[in-house]
């Protein structure tokens, strides 16, 4: 029975929603981009101070 | 009045509790080591009970209990992974998802319920801080450096795989950081999965085994598994890796990009599994000197802090160490998410108020990584006594001096002593013991007391005043996690004709062959008398009697099982194998004077291969 609803969970509700989401953007980025210079995510805060500022540089 | 924080690592692996009083670390342990489950993942109810005891005091004393994770972002994580997967995956979904509405998703009331079983009063606030911070804090508040850049790289914990901080006083800040599925954990894991070990633990096999392989794969591993930035950073091609959908690492793209399936568990090791070691490893290190060096340069530091499952690669370490403009390399010793319990509570007690008073004194706040427990010569001698077994019981010179002359005549001693190590490594506090200089210990060591495979090198202890007569150093590395090579004052022609694959670890290379991997270097631990009397107490004795001032230095356990904790455990493995002689505090006892040693059934069996 549980795995019944997981398998409806799974196919009617987590797999659609996983389809659209991958037109729109796939969080999981799976692929390398050869063209980007860097893929650091910076999260120091805005006051502080240093490189880590300037957004998209590193 | 102390101000307590207990911290609490579990579910995922490596189980622990750590106290921290006033900020500073006075007790913590891996579960395994109580229950006797390598890796134990399970609730750490006995490492929590000790922490507790050793500080004298129960739950109502403690201020706030520190969880190492956050089950809420993590969930968001494996949601996004299974939605990302579907339609395929359905196998993992259905075994993986039941838990987390259950009970993972209310860690804090899961944790808090087990705690109150204890029965060890009432249950304080349960503080959730995230994975990578409490790596990141493990690292930085209990080294020695005032100011320091920090980088944890692992597998994952909720979405960050690798991240950079900036350490300063009491303050430590995010400065960047990479995601899931982008993982060097991962892609390392994927390779141990592909050579035939398993997963979580097999990763330093990996690293053993690198040294008798040529990196020829390497090139291939950047053009199509790992695209790397020269700022370090990096994305993984999932098309080659199973992770996200399956419960196995690697696919068949990987299989057909690297000539065939994956190695059999336990089955033959081939050219191909050393060369794809060596592979993995060239890159692995690589990544972490360009991640280094990024770190170095965002916050402006010259010293950097290491944690994540990542630094337990202490030859990646040690090339990262040697990198030109790194001044010194500080490793948390318990560096996996063991290490997680004692950086949640650092964490939090800094937040509270506390100071990192060891700060003046130019030491880290390890105390040796000897934060586990003890046992006093009352205790043993009664232990002892009430089992029948013979010994001999010496004052602490003397003790020094006859397991001294018993190591210089080849024997193997069991060590145990004082309060156990915290971390995966054994630091003279249970540890088994052998003269370096005796070319045929490896073997011996390996096949008569830990029933292992032959390719896996043993790791020197030294005296830290004398390691740079024997390795090429730069710095301390107290908790042996940093691989250097052999002086060459010691090494010496290897006369290795024609010996290949694993017969190589038996060519002699150096005066101390038995630390000396293939390729000269050596994974080594310098201890100072501060940080382990009586281990240094022991490595000087053993200099006055022979010259050396090098031990080799082996955890006390016998393959698959966690390393030793009690009396008890120590006298059993010493029973089952061919230790010669076993000291536990002041006490000396000899294999020949021993008594039968009789188990039920073959105990071998009841430990699973690692």
């Amino acid at each position: 029975m549980r795995t019944a609803l997981l398998f409806l969970a799974y196919y009617l509700v987590l797999t659609p929603a996983g389809l659209v989401l991958r037109l729109i953007r796939d969080p999981l980025t799976r692929r390398p981009d050869r063209r980007a210079a860097s893929y650091w995510m910076l999260t120091a805060s805005p006051r502080s101070v240093g490189s880590a500022n300037a957004p998209g540089e590193v | 009045m102390r101000d307590l924080i207990l911290g609490i690592s579990s579910y995922y692996h490596d189980s622990a509790a750590a106290l921290v009083a006033d900020g500073v670390p006075i007790a913590a342990a891996q579960e395994e080591r109580f229950s006797r489950r390598r890796h134990d993942s399970g609730f750490p109810a006995h490492a929590v009970r000790y922490c507790l005891g050793e500080a004298g005091a129960d739950l109502d004393a403690v201020s706030a209990i520190a969880y190492y994770e956050d089950p809420r972002l993590k969930f968001s994580r494996v949601m996004a992974t299974f939605a990302g997967a579907a339609p395929f995956g359905f196998a993992s979904f259905r075994d993986v998802f039941p838990t987390w509405p259950s009970w993972k998703l209310r860690i804090a009331r899961t944790v808090e319920r087990r705690l109150a079983d204890l029965d060890m009063g009432r249950v304080p606030e349960i503080v959730i801080r995230r994975h990578h911070e409490s790596h990141a804090a493990s690292a930085f508040f209990p080294s020695p450096y005032e100011s320091a850049a920090v980088l944890c790289v692992d597998g994952v914990g909720e979405w960050a795989t690798t991240t950079i901080w900036h350490g300063q006083g009491e303050r430590l800040e995010s400065i960047a950081e990479l995601r899931f599925p982008h993982s060097l954990g991962m892609l390392y894991s994927a390779f141990t999965y592909f050579c035939g070990f398993k997963v979580d633990s097999g990763e330093y096999k990996l690293m053993g085994l690198a040294p008798y392989g040529r990196p020829r794969y390497a090139a291939q591993i950047r053009e199509k598994l790992i695209d790397v930035k020269p700022d370090g950073s990096f994305r993984l091609d999932l098309r080659y890796f199973d992770y996200l959908r399956g419960q196995v690492m690697t696919g068949r793209a990987f299989e057909r990009l690297f000539g065939g399936p994956r190695r059999v568990p336990e089955g033959p090791l081939t050219e191909r599994e050393f060369d794809l070691a060596a592979s993995v490893q060239q890159v692995t290190e690589d990544v972490m000197v360009l991640l280094a060096r990024t770190a170095r340069r965002l916050t402006g530091e010259s010293r950097l802090c290491l944690a994540g499952g990542v630094a337990l690669n202490c030859v990646a370490n040690g090339v990262v160490a040697r990198d030109e403009g790194l001044d010194e390399l500080w490793a948390q010793p318990a560096a996996g998410d063991a290490g997680g319990a004692l950086g949640a509570a650092l964490a939090v007690a800094v937040d509270r108020g506390a100071t990192r008073t060891h700060l003046g004194q130019g030491r880290d706040a390890m105390s040796g990584s000897l934060l586990g427990p003890a046992f006093d010569d009352d205790e043993v001698g009664a232990f002892l006594d009430g089992a029948g077994v013979p010994y001999t019981r010496l004052d602490p010179d003397a003790l020094v001096r006859r397991v001294a002359a018993e190591l210089a005549d080849g024997r193997i001693v069991g060590w145990h002593q004082g309060r156990m190590e915290f971390g995966p490594r054994a630091l003279g506090a249970r540890s088994i013991l052998g003269d370096p200089r005796d070319s045929a210990m490896q073997s011996t060591m390996n096949l008569k007391i830990k029933f292992r495979e032959s390719f896996r090198p043993f790791a020197p202890s030294v005296l830290a005043a004398d390691a740079k007569d024997y390795f090429e150093l730069g710095q301390e590395s107290p908790y042996m996690l940093l691989v250097a090579d052999v002086a060459p004052a010691q090494r010496v022609a290897a006369d290795g004709e024609g010996a290949t694959g694993l017969d190589l670890l038996r060519v002699r290379r150096s005066t101390i062959p038995a630390v000396t991997h293939v390729d000269s270097s050596a994974r080594v631990q310098t201890v100072t008398e501060d940080a382990n009397p009586v281990f240094h107490r022991l490595l000087k004795a053993f200099k006055e009697a022979t010259g050396c001032p090098v031990l080799v230095n082996t955890s006390f356990n016998v393959r698959g099982e966690p390393i030793v904790n009690t009396p008890l455990q120590a006298y059993a493995c010493f029973m089952r194998t061919d230790i010669d002689l076993l000291v536990i505090g002041g006490f000396v006892l000899d294999k020949a004077d021993q008594p039968p040693w009789r188990e039920k059934d073959d105990w071998r069996s009841e430990i699973p291969p690692d």
